[in-house]
Order: structure tokens, then sequence, then C-alpha cells
């Protein structure tokens, strides 16, 4: 890559493709993290917000987007860490793992950025991981899938979102809370579902209950009345359909065209107002567990007031983007450095349990400044980041399809691996 | 609870929505000597044209067969333009061509449906119960229309002139041409059906599942394993085969997990190809 200076004066001398070459080198030479030292200590800190703006995650990628803005209007208005404005660029990454690789590209060789906040689905978080790792930057995502754990043990990569393994955790505890004891499980047969199912079994067992079976289906099915029924054969007390929105659909549909009437517990991502009007009648009283936020907290009224929304409205994502901002803004602010590998304990740090509890940038600074530690309490939770950058305990949301509608019917609170 | 009829049923409604685009897939290879992959995506075709008819408040008993009409024609087209042109170079470019068929028709649905789930506007049904016989009124409309379908088709493919056609070209061509038989127009008729027959299969599944456009995807394997095991050529096989498939599949439960249920779909196929190496049901009936 390095080309000696002395090769520039006899260009005349060598050939047009040695010329292209030599120059193509230097372009890269130039386009090479570090080595331009562009990113200086001075001047705006470029932050790139590479979410779902369109695709399947289209409608939480807006939300994620304002919900950042808004974390970006507090910690610019309180002066910004180390007395740096932060920059945010947005990129589209379509849910789609070509596109996001291409915006990471873009927001790292063009814009420069320090890091990467937003990506939603685990696809996209796989694909971009290994080229922010190259980079030495950082990454917030709001992902679940448990094989992205051992990606992050290279470190530069944090999720806010609780992973799959809690969310098996999390059904068990509501079920175990509500004293049902049998469950039986319908589990798509994906990597996915065999892992939550087994954190489910454990942590139900562990409460005193019991599962009565677990059917496992394909995706190629053409009914799903014979599983169903299996489910059923057993009288459990609550169902647990462990897969996405096209197979949930046509299991509840089944049962429904069965004459069968039962509790199904089935993850928030999986259901959409779609599933509620295809499924009709037979979604009625379905049970769904979500992400939570912190609704009592002084974050999260924040973000709720800025984004405008009633009461009704549950910013579970946006809640998360805007906390990625302001825990990076806060590790910016406490490692004095933009560097990614410093950056990577620090957010560790400053997200907590240590230190002293604060709920924004600006008293976060404060605490900072005065040479304190502090423990960053966000919007979607306490956030607290282990080893390997994941959550440690999560809060759920449980809620309830009545007459069409979702209605919040329950919290889980603290749920640990 | 009645277990055992539950399985049963459902065997029968798995029967039912492989049978006619297996049926489709055993027709083109008897007559056109190639297995032809676009057929699940006739079916996914077939199903959101079914939608969009529906959009123009026609009852789904009368949109299918019209949207299974307009999937033939659309079948027929691209036999007329691309496959016409290679009728003469063996079966791989035939085989190829349908792949990528394949990919077209599915991003196809995608561009102009979206990625979205869909449904039928039918109002969900709560079942009858007969002697434990557990059975929705869409299931029974759907097992009897396909079975009225499928013996128009049999009862076609015997009686009428085009049918005999159609039975010589797949037994033997050459001999099928010398008593003046078109080819031609068998090809065309046979492909009009194939995908009218793909179509109906993807209503069929849609009913019973959900629409989305990798609804016709998904059952390519298993669709398959049906023709085969049909003896690849004949519509009556297709059906025997997608009968014994669903019952076996289905009853699998009872001793095996329902992860197997594919898996045991070749076992029988491999196990049935032994005794009988050219299916249940020789080509051509």
């Amino acid at each position: 890559m390095k080309r000696d200076p002395e090769n520039r004066s006899i260009l005349g001398s060598i050939s047009r493709r040695a010329l292209l070459a030599g120059g193509a080198g230097a372009l890269a030479a130039a386009a090479m993290p570090g080595i331009g030292a562009v990113r200086a200590d001075e001047g705006e800190i470029v932050v790139g917000a590479l979410m779902p703006l369109s695709g399947a995650g289209g409608s939480f990628g807006q939300e994620m987007l304002a919900s950042a803005k808004a974390a970006l209007a507090e910690i610019n208005d309180a002066g910004g860490p180390n007395g740096r404005k932060i920059k945010l660029v947005e990129e589209n990454d379509e849910t789609s793992p070509e596109a996001a690789v291409r915006g990471a590209r873009k927001l790292i060789e063009v814009d420069k950025v320090t890091a990467i906040i937003g990506t939603w689905a685990s696809s996209v978080t796989l694909a971009v991981a290994p080229i922010v790792q190259a980079n030495k930057l950082i990454q917030f995502s709001t992902s679940g899938a448990s094989r992205i754990t051992e990606i992050q043990k290279k470190g530069h990569l944090f999720r806010t979102e609780p992973d799959d393994l809690l969310f098996g955790k999390a059904y068990a505890e509501y079920a175990a809370g509500q004293g049902w004891k049998r469950a039986a499980v319908l589990g798509l047969n994906v990597p996915f579902t065999a892992m939550t199912v087994e954190a489910f079994r454990q942590r139900f067992v562990e409460r005193g209950g019991k599962v009565t079976s677990f059917t496992t289906y394909n995706e190629d099915q053409t009914t799903f009345r014979s599983e169903v029924t299996r489910a059923f054969a057993d009288k459990p007390d609550f169902i647990h359909i462990s897969g996405y929105e096209p197979d949930i659909t046509a299991i509840l549909k089944a049962a429904y065209q069965l004459g069968l009437s039962g509790r199904f517990i089935v993850p928030g991502f999986a259901v959409s107002p779609d599933l509620i009007k295809n499924a009709g009648p037979a979604a009625e009283g379905l049970l769904l567990v979500e992400e939570g936020v912190a609704e009592d907290s002084p974050a999260y009224q924040r973000l709720a007031k800025a984004l405008g929304g009633g009461s009704d409205h549950y910013y579970s994502f946006g809640a998360q983007a805007y906390d990625q901002l302001n825990l990076l803004a806060l590790a910016i602010e406490a490692a004095k450095s933009v560097d990614g590998t410093v950056l990577t304990d620090a957010v560790k740090k400053v997200s907590g349990p240590e230190g002293t509890k604060v709920t924004s940038f600006a008293e976060g600074i404060k605490v900072l400044r005065q040479g304190g530690q502090v423990n960053y309490e966000g919007a979607s939770g306490s956030i607290d980041f282990d080893a390997n950058g994941n959550i440690v305990k999560a809060n759920f949301r449980v809620a309830q399809v009545k007459d069409g509608k979702v209605v919040p019917v329950g919290k889980i609170t603290d749920v640990v691996f | 609870m009645f277990e055992l009829q539950i399985y049963f049923v459902s065997a029968l409604v798995s029967a039912a929505i492989w049978t006619l685009p297996a049926a489709a897939i055993s027709l083109i290879y008897g007559v056109l000597r190639y297995p032809n992959f676009a057929i699940t995506e006739f079916m996914t075709l077939g199903a959101y044209l079914a939608l969009f008819l529906c959009g123009f408040s026609f009852p789904l008993w009368f949109a299918a067969p019209l949207a299974a009409v307009l999937t033939g024609f659309v079948a027929l087209a691209f036999d007329q333009t691309l496959f016409r042109s290679v009728r003469r170079a063996g079966a791989l470019p035939p085989v190829l061509l349908s792949l990528g068929l394949m990919l077209f028709l599915q991003n196809a649905v995608r561009f102009l449906w979206g990625n979205d789930v869909l449904q039928y506007p039918i109002p969900l049904s709560r079942p009858f119960v007969i002697a434990g016989f557990v059975i929705t009124p869409t299931q029974a409309i759907m097992i009897v229309s396909v079975l009225v379908i499928l013996l128009l088709s049999i009862v076609g493919l015997r009686m009428t002139a085009f049918g005999r056609a159609v039975r010589a070209t797949s037994t033997n061509p050459e001999l099928a041409v010398v008593t003046g038989v078109r080819p031609e127009i068998v090809y065309g008729g046979v492909i009009f059906i194939s995908g009218f027959l793909a179509a109906i299969g993807g209503v069929a599944l849609a009913t019973e599942t959900t629409l989305t456009p990798l609804l016709g995807w998904r059952v390519l394997i298993p669709l398959f394993a049906v023709a085969i095991l049909g003896g690849l050529g004949s519509v009556i096989g297709a059906a025997y085969a997608a009968l014994l498939l669903g019952l076996v599949s289905e009853f699998s439960l009872l001793v095996l997990p329902a992860t197997y249920k594919t898996a045991l779909a070749f076992l029988v196929l491999a196990a049935v190809l032994l005794v009988r190496p050219t299916g249940l049901i020789r080509a051509g009936d």
C-alpha cells in the first residue's frame, strides 16, 4: 500500500496500468481509518443511524430515528460529550443485510462515523458487525438472536434488546406468576426456537411448571391441524407458540377451525396488525410478550413527550435507540476518546450497575465532570451490560388481543439469564 | 378430542391441496418431458390473482376458477415465448428456464403485492363435528372442489379427443405425431391446464394457511415427492400419492415428532420406488 514519493517523479516512464495501481493505492491509503487522521479530536462527532426505514422493520425504523433525534437534541443542548457536538447521519438498511452492508460502508468510509446505532434485524446486525469490528468502531443493535452473542465476544457490539433466551425465560416467569402449571409448546423447526424453548422449559420447571408436549412443525406444512390437536391433547393451561407471523396465524386459525379454545402466548415481534386482522376471531385473547420499556422513568417520559404520542403509544424500539445514543455520548465523555476499543470498555462502565444513577446525558456529564462514575438508567430499562455487551436483566410487557385491539395486561420485570 | 379422526381429516386436507399442483407437474413431465419447477409459483400467482379478483367483490368460489384461467393463460404465454424456443434442445434448457421463471414470478408477486401476510375476505368459521370428524365449511368446500376438478381432469383425459392426444403424446410421442396428433396444440393445452390446476392448489393452500409470496415455494419439495410417487405422468397417480403421503405424514404424529414429517414423506417415496420403480401408477393414465 505504501508508495515511495520518488516514484512520482518517474511517472512518465512507467505504464498507465502502474499509474492506475499507484493512484488506487494512494486513495485506499487515504480511506483507511486512522491513517488519514481526519477523525481528529476536534469538531463534530459523527454517528451513523443505520435503521430499517423501509421493509419489514419499516414502522419501527421511523420511530427509532425520531427517538435518536430526540436524544441528539438533548445531548447537543447540553453541549455534547467533551464539548463536541454530535452529528447524526441516517442510512436506510431496508431491513436487508445487503443494503445494510452498503449503508455501513458508506457511513464508515464517506461519513467517517465513530459509531453505528440502530441495527434492528438480526440478519442486519450479523452482517454489519464484522465491518464495524474490522474498523474498530462501536455498534449498537436492537436484535434478539442468541447467536449474536458469539460475535459480541470480539467486542465493539452492544445490544439493548433482550436476547431471545430472555424471552424464553419471560414466558416462564409470566406463566408461573399467573399460577399456570402445564404448558404445551408449538415451535417452528428453526434454531432460534430450539434455544428459546429450552430456556423457557428450564425456567418453567424451576418455577414448578411442567411442559406437557413440545411439538415442532415445518413451515412447508399445508395444514397445522394435527400439531394443534397434539398440543391440546394434554389439556395444558396455556400453549406457547415459538415462530413467526405466517405460521402463528395459520396455527391460530387451525385451532379456531377445530373448535378449540385455549390460551396462546406468542412473541410480540411476531404479531403485527396484519396478524390480528388476518386471524380475526382466532386471535381473540392472544397473549403477546414483547420487550418492555421503563414507562415510569424520567427518560421514557421525556422521550414520549418529544415524540408527541398519547399514552396509548408504546415506543419499545424507539426507547432503545434513544438509550443507545445517550450511552454512546456518556461513554465518549467518560473515556475522553472516540477510539472504539476504549469505548467498548467505557460503554459497559457507564451502563452500570455501579455508579450514580443518571437518566439523561445532562445529568451524566455533571457527575462525570466532578470525577464520579455514572450508571445510566434509560427509557428502555436499567440497561446494565454484561461482559459480552448484552443487557443482564430485561423488562417485558404482556399485552392481549381484545376486540381486535392490543391491550396491555401485565409486566414482567428484571428477567435475568 | 377425537385425535384419529382429526388426523384423518388433516390428511384429506393436505391431500386435497397437493393433488392438483402435483398432477400439473406430472402432466408436464409426461408430455413435455421436463420437471417444471415454476409450478409452485403459478400456485402463488393464482392465489394472489384470486385475492385481486376478490377485491372487485367477487366471492372466492367465483374468483378462484377465474384466477385459475388467468394463471393458465400466463403459463401459456411463457410457454409459447420462452419454452417453445428450446423445445428441441433436450431436457436441461427447459428445466433451467423453469427455475428462472420460478424466481421471476416469486419476485413479481413481491413487487405487485408486497411481502405482507394477506388473507382472503372469507370469515373464519367454527367447524362441524360429525361422528368425531371435525371439519370447517371452507375445508369441506375445498375438498369437494378439488375432487370435482380431479374427476373432470381424469374424465377429460380418457373421453375427449384432446385427452387421447395427450395420453398418446405421453406414451409415445413419435407414434402420436404419425397418427396425426399436432404436438404444439397438445403442449399448449397441457401447459394451460397445468397453470389452472396449480392456481386452484394455490388458492386451496392459501385458505388453509396464509397468503405470502413464499406460498408455493414452501411446498415445492412435498409436491415433487407426490408427483414422483404417483409415477410422473399420471394424474390419478398424483391423487393416490397425495392421499398416501397425507395419511402417512399425519398419522406419523402418533409415533414420531412432527419434525420428521417431511423426511417421512421421502422415506415412503424411497420405499415405494424400491418396490415399484415407475411409481404408483403407470404414466399416461
